[in-house]
């Protein structure tokens, strides 16, 4: 084991590079195409010279993520906190929230779809639906989680319902909730994925879907390279987020 | 009856209550929404009519299980336990677990064609990326003295994995199992809704296309129901294996 990770890690990737320039020479390109073909079709997609609309595409898909994690923000933290203080409530409603949580969203779609029509709606409706359950039981954790003796000096000193909420219990609970928050908000984005290409007419998702059912594999390679940025972007603009929140906490 | 339990069931008459009222109002439109008291005289007549596509999720669902949790779990120890492969993979780890897998489904179905197989690919991708994350989490929490104290006692390489690493980490292993679950029927149905395949993904498509609430919810709720018999055994198995590592801890 004399072979440092670090050049390790960057000979896979190199690999991995390397088997697909070749799979993509020899094999069919309905089912492949080569790397450096791929890169090609992308760099003419980001200049607009394949897919004319693409940024429209890009846009309706940020705006259906971003639509549904403030959502699922609001909703949830509103309906968490509300469980996680008014303990009776909680006790009551926690398992169904718990319950919806096991069941797989997309069973919902199709109703969405009805309801929501083909648009952004829909889309914002599964991440929410598959987001949803997360926020609310990650806050209801959180809140319970808080050392009942921060309260309890809280009211000893005399503060208010209203002042320890705001003063104790989210500062308290906000390490916990960024944590929460930053998966829901990837969840949104996978879901929002999901709901492009199983049906509507916009969105990075279903330039994915349109350009592999037209046998253009080279541009839905390309588009393929282009949402792993683009969600990785998300993600870590996400992280950072979280981040800060966390150093605001310990403050 | 205890109170906790009354409270549930009540929390749950509510929300019935509280749909019907919905969907008689007329705010809805009633082709979108059925009331349940609908949903339950078609019941019977459903879960009759879905019995293939129930078994033919179902045991695609639990493959998937079974192959991503053998697959998962020990990828996720080796990883966990031999620091170079960590070192190496930890990465591609990360990178793979926050793709959106969904992305890749077209280029399953260009590679493996329209049947059960690139749902079943699917799906895989989409469970064993996080059990393996899991249990490499597991692993890597392990307290590091016990496999010191077994190497002192002289432990070998396959004693340490099954007498020390894998007991450990079974009660977080029962987590992973949850996760497993409902991770993998999420992947078959989306697989399933998007090919318009033959499981429960496609008889939910048919009996919203067809317009038909009280069917289409009545499948819902049967989902609804086989997840929690899961969940619910699942949680049996936590009970048992909690006793038996605390009996083990004990003598």
């Amino acid at each position: 084991m004399t072979f440092p990770a670090r050049y390790a890690r960057i000979l896979i990737l190199l690999l991995l590079m390397a088997a697909w320039e070749v799979a993509g020479r020899r094999t069919s390109r309905v089912l492949l195409t080569p790397l450096s073909e791929v890169g090609r079709t992308l760099f003419h997609i980001l200049t607009l010279n394949a897919l004319p609309n693409f940024y429209l595409h890009v846009g309706i898909t940020l705006q259906a993520i971003l639509t549904s994690f403030v959502l699922t923000t609001l909703a949830g933290l509103v309906l968490g906190f509300l469980l996680g203080m008014w303990r009776r409530a909680g006790d009551a409603f926690s398992p169904i929230v718990t319950a919806l949580w096991a069941v797989p969203p997309v069973i919902f779609y199709p109703v969405m779809l009805g309801l929501l029509g083909l648009g952004v709606p829909s889309k914002v409706g599964l991440a929410f639906a598959a987001s949803f359950p997360l926020v609310v039981l990650g806050t209801i954790s959180a809140v319970r989680g808080i050392d009942a003796l921060l309260i309890r000096v809280a009211e000893a000193y005399g503060a208010k319902p209203q002042h320890i909420f705001v003063k104790v219990i989210v500062p308290a609970a906000a390490s916990t909730l960024a944590g929460t928050l930053r998966l829901a908000f990837s969840v949104c984005v996978i879901m929002v994925l999901v709901g492009e290409l199983l049906a509507g007419g916009a969105g990075l998702g279903h330039v994915l879907d349109s350009a592999s059912k037209f046998f253009r594999t080279s541009q839905y390679l390309a588009v393929v390279l282009f949402t792993l940025a683009f969600a990785f972007v998300l993600n870590l603009l996400a992280t950072f987020a979280e981040r800060r929140v966390r150093a605001w906490t310990r403050q | 009856m205890t109170p906790a339990v009354k409270l549930r069931l009540g929390a749950v008459a509510g929300l019935v209550l509280a749909w019907e009222l919905l969907a008689r109002s007329g705010l809805v439109l009633s082709v979108f929404l059925a009331p349940p008291s609908q949903v339950v005289t078609v019941l019977p007549r459903v879960l009759a009519a879905s019995v293939e596509a129930l078994a033919t999720t179902l045991s695609m669902t639990l493959v998937v299980v079974a192959v991503s949790l053998l697959v998962g779990v020990t990828t996720g120890v080796l990883l966990g336990n031999i620091l170079y492969l960590y070192d190496v993979f930890h990465i591609y780890l990360i990178v793979l677990y926050s793709m959106p897998k969904i992305i890749f489904f077209p280029l399953l179905i260009l590679w493996f064609g329209t049947g059960f197989a690139p749902i079943l690919v699917f799906s895989l991708l989409f469970t064993t990326t996080p059990v393996v994350v899991l249990t490499v989490g597991a692993v890597r929490d392990l307290n590091p003295t016990y496999i010191k104290v077994a190497r002192a006692f002289g432990a070998v390489g396959h004693q340490i994995y099954f007498k020390v690493i894998f007991p450990s980490i079974l009660p977080s292993l029962i987590n992973t199992i949850r996760v497993g679950v409902v991770m993998s029927l999420a992947g078959v149905l989306i697989g399933d809704i998007y090919l318009d395949f033959s499981g429960v993904g496609h008889l939910l498509l048919a009996y919203s296309m067809a317009l038909r609430p009280s069917e289409l919810y009545a499948v819902i709720l049967i989902v609804v129901a086989i997840v929690s018999l899961f969940l619910g055994a699942i949680t049996m198995l936590d009970r048992r294996v909690t006793r038996w590592s605390a009996l083990r801890l004990a003598s």
